[in-house]
């Protein structure tokens, strides 16, 4: 219920703040006067905000219609255009969650557990790189060695072999989540290792193994759990540069180009999922915080409060 | 965990091993293009992009096309005659041109789609050109005066469509090669309304190309059309756009022969420019700085002049552009227009403000002595739009040096922002741009007309007014030479007397096309490129 | 008691007088918190490697710039696109002004022109513009910092400790916020303000703490039910001693490594806004811009984003070590290693 009345927030917000934005939706360089009144009264862009807005509502809640694209795909179903491109940067995201965090996490248990060694060194240097070289130097790179020098994977994005060409940018977009999982988990569990309940459980003589896969990564992982969710966010609607290397149909290219030339009804739906997405990750993350760790209470007046 | 991890890294492995077999490339002669930007609309009266008309202009045949040289050839017209009074013109199209439903194409077909362009309720971008190309009642029909019924155009029969003019156009005819006037099938838009032209099962063709594949976002397919009239013309199998935004990327796949042409930014071409791939392209379009007569120090026509002369277009042109972009010491681009002498309109004209610091030094100190000031500031307006922040930061350390005691700052905007600044005065001098509407000097001419909307100096000179007006509507409309020699007269005095604004360069493009590939036609003004006589070579 | 008295012969005690052996409790010289913290941080190589990289980064960025007589933005028209070129190490076969095998100071006839990090397309010196750009960036990598101390981490403190109905609504904030695409506030942004360093700082106010928020919210909120918050309350201290004395230190080490992704986020961010027209206005440079600029070019002239890049990347990995040992100094946990 919350949620839904910060979605309604957002939506009203963003279509104030779209109001205000320089121009017009079309070709501002060109248009007379007289031409934009003519447009503007086909899209019933003449008509005041408050009637454009409880219009727009009743369209986006009854009949799932986002309006049309004004310039990229001119007279397009958002909706339409949506459903083409939001599953591609959805699958990208998951696809490179995955492999980060499954990456990002061994690197960060190894780590932590020959901490100073120089596994150690080489996950801080390896973390430091994944976030200091911008992801779009690293995509080119993959693009230009494996892609283009070895030959070894498709360097654009091809929809007849979706799996396949999808590897490239599913590495770069991993690259950060690499460094951010592996950082946050080697100095949670380097904390976690030295709390008395892990000197307890060795003392018992449980095998280091059965010690860290049992119970010290569950204990680490709340800190991972809260980066990664927003960072999903991110992924799964689309990265601006990944898009544009691997020539990827997605839409988080499609929503800077949208802000650029006032396509209003794309940025709005785009901005529409994107704060679903957001929200239902903050749910998530909530809830696996207790499961993690049942002692957390979240949004409950706690005793301590 | 790990035994998890394995098995979901397996997974992927495995099924991108089998995607990669289960699909192959489609073969025979296709021309494989990269495009940086989305194919925005194959509706000629909602398109007002380069690629949209190209594309438009593959499946889709008007009265006239153009050749390789920008001359005129008929299309769908056989011929036509036109009244002694340039007033009635009449063509008889071919009889053989079809739709791909199977419709003939008929001179109703071009009454419908005329109409239908300057109808208010398509509300089309481009409906201005309709009173541009003279056609009689096309203004007043576009603001809703008179019924769109009234357009002067009528199909007598299925073959004959006879057009009146409100007054003598010197360049009707070559409009009719641009996509707006092409024909529409009217049953099948009607048929299709709000639909027409989204999909490729919503549209249709009647020229070299048929449009079989649309990706939103991804690319699209052409393929021969077999119900084209001039079929044996078309070589190709057919055309395959690939949207793909990096440059850098598009160059490695047109070097692994993935592509046959791909554009070249500024930085590219210096890599590629021995490559035998490598070609120019000349364009149309002309970027100028514009100063702000209401600022005080560019209210000084000396300061203006001395603005005019100090900055070394040699050096942007071939130096930090380098791609075919040529110096622009006038308004009027070259290979836009061509006279009644059958010359360019550039080949009969001066050159207006060419670099020339000492000349530039000159007037500087006289504007300064008669403004009575040493030190001046003034913002530069641009936005990064094609690598212009490059040539700001140059034109900023250009004039610093060579105009001593002004001092510029670099101001960026994001483009609609820069165009409202600009219009609104709100703002010292600004890099802006302008594309050929027509073949004709006046597409650039009219924008400094006196309260013109994108008039951004905000000049204002009765002189040039009545020059321009004159040979618009007014009376050298119907005498080709005076028009003509009073369009030459216009840029004079605009640019030497008057120093409106300060061309910088013609804009061109390189790119690499496979050598193999040849019959690209490209041009400055209308449909920038035509695929038809495209040949690819074994 | 007179029986246990006599177990113990008067022999078996030796009288002390008090100035002698009297046993003392043995009072070692008192150290302050911070003086403690820096004798612990001088004892971590990594750190000591990290603090020095940094100094000498700082050093440049104010020193490089004048090494030369460019300035980052004068523009030699004749000297575009040089390769770099440094006296005496050339002879070792790096920074010989060559580029794919062409020496391309000799092709052009510029024998006695030396430029360290080579020269832009402009014909403006690399080395000048990635030291003044770096001091740009220092400046937005420590207001990224100083925005995710104050804003972020007090944010999620408040947020997480006090919980109930507070948290719901500092949550549903940050959805909102998060909700509006950056782009479309920052576009406004250009129209109001003017460009520059007053802007760019704003623009990140917006945003950029968010990520810090949610990890110190999420720290706050696995710590709060644990042992000592519970006694150190029976103690009676207050909700502000609670969370800056207890909670704070135990957060520290995750507010480090945010820290450290917040940095880089920063200043690629305000390459991204330079891009808009938000960020500086150029000719000025930022490490971001030139590492944007470069990749133009990456293709043809590598040389252009290397400098910058590896700057970076440094100054990156020099934080790193710094903060890693900075918290393991401040940890008090961490005291017996």
């Amino acid at each position: 219920m919350i949620s839904l009345a910060t979605l309604f927030v957002i939506l009203t917000l963003l279509f104030i703040l779209l109001e205000l934005m320089p121009g017009s939706p079309f070709n501002d360089e060109k248009l007379s006067e007289e031409q934009k009144e003519l447009l503007y009264k086909k899209y019933d862009l003449d008509k005041p905000l408050q009637v454009r807005y409880v219009t727009y509502l009743k369209n986006v809640i009854i009949e799932g219609d986002f309006g049309q694209s004004y310039t990229i795909q001119k007279n397009v179903d958002v909706s339409k255009l949506l459903k083409d491109r939001l599953p591609i940067s959805v699958r990208l995201g998951i696809q490179s969650l995955i492999v980060g965090s499954i990456i990002g996490i061994l690197l960060g248990v190894i780590a932590a557990v020959y901490k100073n060694s120089k596994w150690d060194t080489f996950t801080t240097i390896f973390a430091v790189i994944g976030v200091s070289v911008p992801s779009y130097v690293f995509a080119l790179g993959l693009s230009y060695f494996l892609g283009y020098k070895l030959k070894l994977f498709p360097f654009t994005y091809d929809i007849y072999s979706p799996v396949q060409s999808s590897i490239l940018p599913t590495f770069a977009l991993s690259m950060f989540v690499i460094a951010t999982v592996a950082r946050f988990m080697r100095t949670e569990l380097v904390e976690v290792l030295s709390s008395d309940y892990i000197l307890l459980a060795e003392a018992k003589g449980l095998n280091t193994k059965k010690v860290i896969f049992k119970h010290s990564i569950r204990n680490a992982l709340i800190p991972v759990i809260t980066v990664l969710g927003p960072l999903t966010v991110g992924l799964m609607t689309g990265s601006l540069v990944i898009e544009r290397i691997f020539g990827i149909p997605g839409i988080g290219d499609l929503l800077v180009t949208a802000i650029s030339v006032n396509d209003f009804n794309i940025i709005i739906g785009i901005a529409f999922f994107y704060s679903l997405f957001y929200i239902l990750m903050a749910l998530i993350i909530d809830t696996l915080y207790g499961v993690i760790d049942p002692r957390i209470r979240v949004a409950k007046e706690g005793r301590n409060g | 965990m790990k035994k998890i991890a394995a098995l979901v890294l397996m997974l992927v492995m495995a099924s991108s091993i089998f995607a990669g077999c289960s699909q192959k490339k489609p073969t025979g002669k296709f021309l494989r293009v990269a495009k940086d930007v989305e194919l925005a609309s194959m509706d000629q009266h909602v398109a007002t992009d380069g690629l949209s008309f190209d594309t438009i202009a593959g499946t889709t045949e008007g009265l006239y096309s153009m050749d390789k040289d920008g001359n005129l050839i008929e299309a769908i017209a056989k011929s036509y005659s036109v009244s002694d009074d340039n007033l009635v013109y009449t063509f008889t199209l071919r009889e053989d041109a079809k739709w791909s439903n199977g419709d003939a194409v008929t001179a109703k077909d071009f009454v419908y789609s005329w109409r239908r362009l300057v109808n208010p309720d398509t509300a089309s971008e481009y409906n201005f050109i309709a009173d541009v190309a003279g056609i009689k009642n096309a203004a007043k029909i576009v603001t809703g005066e008179i019924a769109k019924e009234e357009l002067g155009v009528k199909a007598e029969g299925d073959n004959t469509l006879v057009v009146e003019l409100e007054r003598p156009t010197p360049y009707f005819l070559s409009l009719t090669a641009f996509p707006t006037f092409f024909p529409l099938n009217e049953a099948f838009v009607e048929e299709q309304g709000d639909q027409y032209a989204l999909e490729p099962n919503n549209l249709l063709a009647n020229g070299p190309y048929i449009m079989t594949e649309w990706k939103k976002g991804y690319g699209f397919k052409l393929e021969k059309n077999p119900d084209y009239y001039d079929k044996d013309a078309v070589n190709i199998q057919g055309l395959e756009f690939r949207v793909i935004k990096d440059h850098q990327t598009a160059v490695l796949k047109y070097e692994n022969n993935e592509l046959d042409v791909v554009q070249l930014t500024a930085e590219l071409v210096e890599r590629y420019k021995s490559d035998s791939g490598y070609t120019q392209i000349p364009a149309g379009y002309l970027w100028y700085l514009s100063p702000n007569f209401d600022v005080e120090l560019f209210s000084n026509a000396n300061a203006r002049k001395a603005l005019s002369h100090a900055v070394n277009k040699e050096h942007i042109a071939t130096k930090i552009l380098n791609d075919g972009s040529r110096v622009a010491d006038f308004i009027v681009p070259i290979e836009l227009a061509t006279g009644p002498d059958g010359k360019d309109f550039r080949q009969s004209t001066g050159t207006y403000c060419e670099y020339d610091k000492d000349k530039a030094l000159d007037y500087w100190n006289k504007a300064k002595a008669e403004l009575g000031e040493e030190t001046y500031e003034v913002e530069l307006l641009f936005d990064d739009f094609e690598a212009v922040k490059k040539i700001a930061e140059f034109v900023q350390a250009e004039l610093e040096n060579n105009l001593p005691g002004l001092t510029v700052n670099l101001k960026a905007q994001p483009k609609k922002n820069r165009i409202d600044l600009m219009r609104d005065g709100d703002y010292d001098l600004g890099i802006t741009r302008w594309g050929p509407d027509y073949a004709d000097p006046l597409t650039y001419l009219e924008l400094f007309v006196t309260g013109g909307i994108n008039n951004y100096p905000n000049y204002s000179s009765s002189v040039f007014d009545q020059l321009v007006n004159d040979s618009s509507r007014g009376s050298l409309s119907s005498d080709p030479n005076g028009r003509w020699a009073a369009m030459i007269e216009a840029e004079r005095v605009m640019l030497e007397e008057d120093a409106a604004c300060v061309p910088l360069y013609q804009r061109g493009f390189a790119f690499l096309i496979n050598e193999k590939v040849s019959g690209i036609e490209t041009h400055t003004v209308g449909v920038p490129f035509i695929y038809k006589n495209v040949k690819i070579s074994d | 008691m007179d029986n246990l008295a006599k177990k113990y012969s008067s022999k078996a005690f030796e009288r002390i007088f008090q100035d002698e052996k009297l046993q003392r409790d043995v009072v070692y010289e008192g150290l302050s918190f911070w003086k403690d913290v820096r004798l612990r941080l001088y004892q971590n190589k990594g750190a000591v490697i990290g603090l020095v990289l940094i100094l000498v980064i700082v050093g440049l960025a104010y020193i490089g710039p004048v090494m030369n007589k460019h300035t980052y933005k004068s523009i030699e028209t004749e000297h575009i696109n040089l390769p770099p070129r440094v006296p005496g190490l050339e002879k070792l076969g790096v920074f010989d002004g060559e580029l794919d095998g062409v020496n391309v100071y000799e092709q052009q006839g510029l024998d006695t022109v030396y430029y360290w990090f080579g020269t832009d397309n402009l014909g403006r010196d690399i080395w000048t513009r990635v030291w003044v750009g770096t001091q740009v960036s220092l400046y937005i990598a420590l207001l990224a910092v100083v925005i995710d101390m104050l804003i972020g981490m007090s944010y999620g403190l408040i947020s997480g400790y006090i919980g109930g109905k507070v948290d719901i609504f500092m949550q549903r904030f940050i959805e909102i916020l998060s909700g509006i695409p950056n782009l479309v506030v920052v576009t406004l942004f250009v129209m109001v303000l003017n460009p520059g360093i007053i802007s760019i700082s704003l623009a990140l106010v917006i945003t950029g703490w968010i990520g810090m928020s949610r990890v110190v919210r999420s720290q706050v909120l696995k710590l709060k039910e644990l042992d000592f918050i519970l006694a150190s309350k029976t103690l009676g201290s207050s909700k502000s001693q609670i969370i800056f004395r207890d909670l704070l230190p135990n957060i520290f080490g995750q507010v480090v490594i945010m820290s450290m992704f917040s940095i880089p986020n920063a200043i690629f961010y305000e390459s991204f806004l330079a891009f808009i027209g938000l960020g500086l206005q150029p000719p000025m440079a930022s490490l971001g811009v030139l590492i944007n600029d470069g990749y133009k070019s990456i293709l043809v002239y590598p040389y252009m984003i290397i400098a910058p890049v590896i700057v970076l990347a440094v100054l990156m990995l020099s934080f790193n070590l710094l903060a890693d040992g900075l918290r393991d100094a401040l940890d008090p946990k961490m005291k017996q290693n």
